[in-house]
């Protein structure tokens, strides 16, 4: 038993609990609906023929989508980490920036311009283009982090650079690889915007469905129970596949640039991929909507427009100090003192963090139609949902922020004479402070494409940027989606850019000698 | 020339406007093993990777058995160079057992299974072949590194300090384990390491690096015995360094004059450093001499002495016997012994 004075304080594993509380009890409620529909009500929605085309097409949406993506951003990380390729920096930003497309924005450039891509196939198409950036940082990231000492050792063996590729690299990176794929295949399990603009019939989309025809809040539950069993399969599955590639290094390794292997005539092939690719998920988006736009014919007034910027910003704001209080006392817990409390409450916000958002809202749903009737359908609710989905990045920035500062300031700071909360005060939090700015921004950035919990949870007459583009894009105007897309991306830029510089971040502190 | 295994003629490398390898000639036989000492930043590990051919050199000729692998417009790619790596943290292939990391560089047709049982057993680790790597202490996985560059009998092995990332207590077993692994295959090899204990154990001759350049190669005695540059006799081991100046036939300190021809190596400057290694100092107890003891303390096998000579400080280190300290109280007179020296080299700071 730790003394008082070096234990952590109870105020913030009271934080924690609320916390934990956020995440965890709107799922509660969505169990609590199942049960209330009986088991032969349930029985009845699962074990009917629709039930299990659904899952089908759920699943091979996700899977068929998760080795596409697996392929070339396994494909795009090599040739940016592993190729001399020139220009490997801005490449990478290309890559990566289709994360500054919204998946509904990108399928409805898409469907603006051919209908019929809104199938199935459209959807492998445009989720693919979605995800490649997800697979493209966690695969460079293990490309980047290999031993260049293996593979110089390996050349000295007789082996060529192909060889040392397929033998060494290759097999090392291949459970990372595995991993990203199921990551990506858990964002298409997830997705809304792009498979309801597309009309596919998967989880989410059936989820609304239920939830808008006259609200059968019972099949909607228990539509939203199964995605939810899918997606922590996924999610187990990522766990199990990761955590067992990490037990394999040997050493601290070299720091050492890995060497590039010549692409000789492929060059112009790996530009010409790669331009293609960014044209595709990036370019013909934006172009797209910029024609619309300028092609005019557009019934949005500027009015509609600055209103539903606003609310986008003040949403935004609010969500992020809303979401960042609460996981500065969490995260600095598990970052310093790996309570089991703490710890615990990480898991379970991760977790919950992993389910689809449309789940998130419709419990939320049922948390206000139970529980919170006096806010429900009001703004305090949108809020309360969109800091659950928010939470876990939060705490996942925040605990990183922490752990970078070193213990010993803080017990130089007491040892000096000064109490924790001042110590905390003047010392720990202006070191974190950038951190927290970053955060705050990247979720209220985050926050303005958010879809489905703005969409079920919004009281009447209210609107987002992403929900006006919503109602424009479900009469098809064109013109008027246009400037609502155009300004998600504008807004999704810094995100996206962001997380490239994450990506790379480690290779600058690497020496080159 | 033919005769040599590696031949390196000339070699310059910059790193931006850093010169860290300038105009350096070395040649190593068949067989041979050579120990290249320096200190951090001297340039060892560039040259070793040079020789792999991890890094073309800016200028000169790496030669292996007579044939040019660098330089002259030509570079010959690091597979096809014959030349075995261990690094310094031995980068076993994490994913692979310690059989197959060993047999990783033999080709198809050989007898791949008797091979590297033989180099497995090599460095006293037969048995291990179902391991995987991270299943091994530090050493062994050195030692397995090691099995895996001699395991394709290439012509010429560089190990870049192999051994720093040890403890200081597996070091020396690890070392010797890997001398007579290498002395046992036959192996050609290139040493990089820091360690002059090291390096003294394991090679046939030692070169020492300093600012880019070779300043010294020769036997391990050679540099210890006869240094011919105040680096090289600082790091081949304990040193009392005497400013002094040449006078005829004799080398004049403030100890005392030294004859020339008992000093080892003798460069021909007037005004320089005397080297002197901890058994050529001796020191009597003598009352009324002008050599007055500041402070001692012992040093391991080693006994530290300040003396203030005429108002002038000296560190001295000698030889150290068992009652020494207690005699050597601060304002005790000394008189200091010295019958030989290994060296009477150029003054550093008139040298740069």
């Amino acid at each position: 038993m730790r003394p008082a004075s070096l234990a952590a304080p109870r105020s913030a594993f009271v934080v924690a609990l609320g916390a934990t509380a956020l995440a965890v009890v709107p799922l509660v409620y969505l169990a609590l609906q199942i049960g209330d529909a009986g088991w032969e009500r349930v029985a009845d929605i699962l074990f009917r023929a629709d039930m299990a085309r659904l899952a089908i097409r759920s699943l091979g949406l996700a899977l068929i989508v998760g080795v596409l993506a697996g392929t070339v951003g396994t494909t795009t990380a090599w040739i940016v980490e592993r190729s001399d390729l020139e220009g490997d920096a801005f490449w990478h930003v290309v890559v990566v920036m289709p994360l500054a497309v919204p998946s509904y924005v990108a399928a409805y450039a898409w469907v603006s311009w051919w209908p019929a891509t809104a199938s199935f196939w459209g959807a492998v198409a445009v989720l693919t283009f979605s995800t490649i950036p997800i697979i493209h940082l966690y695969v460079a990231a293990i490309f980047r982090g290999l031993d260049a000492s293996q593979e110089e050792v390996a050349r000295s063996l007789g082996k060529g650079p192909w060889e040392v590729f397929l033998r060494l690299t290759l097999p090392q990176a291949r459970r990372g690889i595995a991993a990203g794929m199921l990551l990506a295949s858990l964002y298409v399990l997830a997705d809304f915007g792009a498979v309801a603009i597309m009309r596919v019939p998967v989880f989410t989309w059936a989820i609304l469905g239920a939830y808008r025809a006259g609200f059968d809040p019972s099949r909607a539950a228990v539509l939203a129970g199964a995605l939810v069993v899918l997606s922590t399969i996924f999610v187990l599955g990522e766990a199990m596949v990761r955590g067992r590639s990490t037990a394999a290094t040997v050493g601290t390794g070299v720091p050492r640039p890995l060497t590039r292997v010549p692409l000789g005539r492929w060059r112009w092939v790996a530009v010409t991929g790669l331009t293609l690719l960014a044209t595709a998920s990036v370019g013909f988006p934006v172009f797209s909507y910029l024609y619309w736009w300028s092609a005019g014919g557009s019934e949005v007034e500027i009015t509609e427009f600055l209103r539903a910027l606003t609310t986008t910003l003040v949403l935004g704001a609010v969500v992020a100090a809303a979401t960042v209080a609460i996981a500065l006392p969490l995260a600095w817990l598990v970052a310093r003192f790996r309570t089991r409390l703490g710890i615990g409450a990480e898991r379970a916000i991760m977790l919950a963090h992993s389910l689809p958002g449309i789940v998130v809202a419709l419990s939320f749903v049922y948390v206000g139609v139970r529980v919170l009737q006096p806010i429900y359908q009001r703004w305090p609710i949108v809020v309360l949902a969109l800091v659950a989905l928010t939470l876990s990045l939060a705490i996942g920035e925040l605990r990183a922020a922490f752990e970078q500062q070193p213990q010993a300031l803080t017990d130089v700071g007491r040892a000096c004479g000064r109490s924790r909360a001042r110590v905390f005060a003047r010392v720990t939090l202006p070191a974190v402070l950038p951190a927290i700015a970053a955060t705050g921004a990247v979720i209220a950035l985050t926050i303005a494409k958010e879809l489905p919990a703005v969409l079920l949870l919004r009281p009447a007459g209210a609107d987002t940027l992403s929900t006006r583009l919503w109602v424009w894009a479900g009469v098809s105007d064109d013109a008027s989606v246009a400037p609502y897309a155009l300004t998600l991306v504008v807004f999704s830029v810094i995100p996206a850019l962001v997380a490239a510089q994450i990506g790379r971040g480690r290779v600058d502190r690497r020496e080159l000698v | 020339m033919s005769e040599s295994r590696l031949s390196l003629r000339g070699i310059t490398h910059s790193f931006g406007s850093t010169r860290v390898l300038d105009g350096l000639d070395l040649e190593i036989a068949p067989g041979e093993i050579v120990a290249l000492m320096g200190e951090s930043g001297s340039g060892k590990t560039t040259l070793g990777r040079i020789i792999a051919g991890f890094v073309a050199p800016d200028g000169g000729l790496v030669a292996l058995d007579g044939e040019t692998v660098a330089g002259d417009r030509r570079f010959m790619a690091p597979e096809r160079r014959g030349v075995g790596v261990v690094p310094q943290e031995g980068a076993l292939f994490p994913h692979l057992s310690v059989a197959a990391n060993v047999a990783f560089g033999l080709s198809r047709n050989a007898d791949r299974t008797r091979r590297t049982e033989e180099c497995l057993n090599l460095v006293g680790l037969a048995g291990f072949g179902d391991r995987r790597p991270n299943e091994l202490s530090g050493g062994q996985q050195q030692r397995v590194a090691v099995a895996r560059a001699l395991a394709p009998a290439p012509r010429l092995v560089v190990l870049d300090e192999p051994f720093s990332g040890l403890d200081s207590s597996l070091r020396r077993a690890v070392s010797e384990q890997v001398a007579t692994a290498l002395q046992a295959a036959g192996a050609t090899a290139l040493l990089i390491t820091h360690d002059a204990s090291e390096a003294f154990r394991t090679a046939d001759r030692v070169a020492f690096l300093d600012r880019g350049r070779l300043v010294q190669v020769g036997a391990p005695d050679d540099l210890y015995e006869r240094p011919t540059d105040l680096q090289a006799a600082t790091a081949a081991g304990t040193t009392t360094l005497v400013t002094a100046r040449r006078d005829g036939s004799a080398v004049v300190t403030p100890l005392g004059d030294v004859p020339v021809e008992h000093i080892g190596h003798v460069s021909d400057v007037s005004v320089g450093v005397l080297v002197l290694r901890p058994w050529q100092l001796q020191i009597v107890v003598e009352a009324g001499s002008d050599v007055e003891v500041l402070a001692a303390r012992p040093d391991s096998d080693t006994l530290r002495v300040t003396v203030s000579i005429g108002g002038e400080r000296i560190d001295l280190c000698t030889s150290r016997t068992a009652r020494d300290l207690d005699c050597l109280t601060p304002g005790t007179r000394i008189r200091v012994v010295t019958r030989a020296a290994a060296a009477f080299l150029p003054n550093p700071s008139t040298d740069t």
